[in-house]
């Protein structure tokens, strides 16, 4: 039980950064890093390890 | 009138196809980890069963393995060899697969599970630049086996606890040692994923009335117990004849079970059933806080500059040569030592005796790949 709650945390997490990612910045090292950290949580929310 | 994209949009959907690209190729890659090395069994070989016919809860989980059964068919003792408890001290796993495709016991039943903690093998440890695989020359053609983690895969057990509480005795411990399978022991059956395999292997032992058990470690050479049999109480008596018979061969010390240390097979195993619990520790220096370059090389060869500028320095608890401690030396102290604890036992079921084993010196001269069938 307590997996699927850290599951929805990680999915929570994730959806912010992508909606981060999409506003408005002047920098795009901004967007590269939140790509980066994506890739991580996506693969934590896959269960993929 | 057609609407222009805004910039950071675009770089932003460009970024994502790129997430979506990597996550797929990592995901390809990381699933690779989930195939098992091949293994052949020998003539030895009379039964395969799976781990879940001893507790069907385990059925379809990462947590279900391999039960090889070598029965001679000769009335006698029956014994259990646990080899990948660990999967990242390949010693244990190479001397079971070992024994799996050599091996043809004359008395007596002998049960072997190569990867006792199969979801271990499907990830290595984190931040420890670990191979996926290490390879062995075999007469003819090289094999290659998986090299695994001390752990459960977390996506099989997350997350952890910051505390590791002993279910049956309260000890606590680092939360990092929740998906330990040497720390689990006897198991629960309605416990988490490691007590439950830690419960399936209780119950085998405890159904097929195992008369000894003998758990296969490795420990980095600085460590305190390394090239040691450690045993329960019960089995100090049999540790000690083994020492007497193999202590020509190699160094070797006996070292009896702590009775307050929890969730390890040489205690709990030995409080919780019938069954004499042993445990042997070898030198591995790739498991080691020193060693340099981390693959296969190093877990093959046990060979590290640094391991031997730090035993010439007195900072080892083993001799440490030059040209290091191969695994092929560290699965003959392994299989010498199983072979002698058949040799030494005297019990009422009658005796047990590994046949076609290959001696000490024999493992030493031509290589543990030597006595492994070929990939052909």
């Amino acid at each position: 039980m307590l997996m699927y709650v850290y599951l929805a945390i990680v999915a929570f997490i994730l959806l912010l950064v992508v909606v981060n990612m999409f506003r408005k910045r002047k920098n795009i090292f901004y967007q590269i890093d939140a790509a980066l950290v994506m890739v991580t949580l996506i693969l934590r929310l896959l269960l993929v390890k | 009138m057609k609407r222009k994209i805004p910039f950071h949009i675009m770089t932003a959907s460009i970024l994502c196809i790129l997430v979506i690209v990597l996550v797929v190729v990592l995901t390809m890659i990381f699933s690779q980890a989930r195939e098992a090395e091949p293994i052949y069994p020998g003539k030895g070989v009379t039964d395969v069963r799976m781990l879940s016919d001893w507790f069907p809860k385990l059925k379809g989980t990462n947590g279900d393995t391999e039960v090889y059964i070598l029965d001679s068919g000769v009335k006698g003792s029956s014994m259990l060899v646990l080899g990948g408890t660990h999967p990242n001290e390949p010693a244990g796993v190479m001397t079971a697969i070992m024994l799996i495709e050599y091996c043809q016991p004359e008395s007596g039943v002998l049960f072997v599970i190569p990867r006792a903690n199969n979801s271990a093998f499907t990830c290595t440890d984190p931040q420890e630049a670990a191979p996926m695989k290490y390879y062995i020359d075999t007469d003819n053609g090289t094999r290659w086996f998986r090299f695994g983690s001390r752990a459960t895969n977390p996506t099989d057990q997350w997350p952890d606890s910051e505390v590791y509480v002993h279910a049956s005795s309260g000890q606590q411990l680092s939360g990092s040692e929740t998906r330990n399978l040497n720390r689990a022991y006897p198991g629960r059956e309605d416990g988490n994923f490691t007590e439950k395999i830690a419960f399936g292997l209780t119950e085998l032992i405890k159904r097929e009335n195992i008369q000894i058990t003998v758990d296969l470690h490795e420990a980095s050479p600085e460590y305190t117990t390394v090239n040691a049999i450690v045993a329960h109480e019960k089995a100090l008596d049999l540790a000690n004849l083994t020492l007497w018979m193999v202590e020509d061969s190699m160094k070797i010390t006996v070292e009896a079970s702590p009775t307050n240390l929890h969730g390890l097979s040489h205690r709990e195993l030995g409080d919780s059933t019938n069954t004499l619990a042993l445990l042997m520790e070898t030198a591995n220096a790739s498991q080691g806080r020193l060693h340099g370059r981390m693959d296969s090389d190093l877990v093959v060869t046990g060979k590290d500059k640094f391991y031997t500028r730090a035993y010439g320095y007195g900072a080892l608890n083993v001799d440490y040569p030059a040209d290091g401690i191969s695994l092929s030396e560290r699965c003959a102290r392994h299989i010498t030592c199983v072979k002698e604890f058949c040799s030494m036992y005297e019990g009422e079921a009658g005796l047990i005796s590994l046949g076609n084993l290959p001696s000490y010196d024999e493992i030493i001269d031509q290589g543990i790949g030597h006595f492994l069938k070929d990939p052909q």
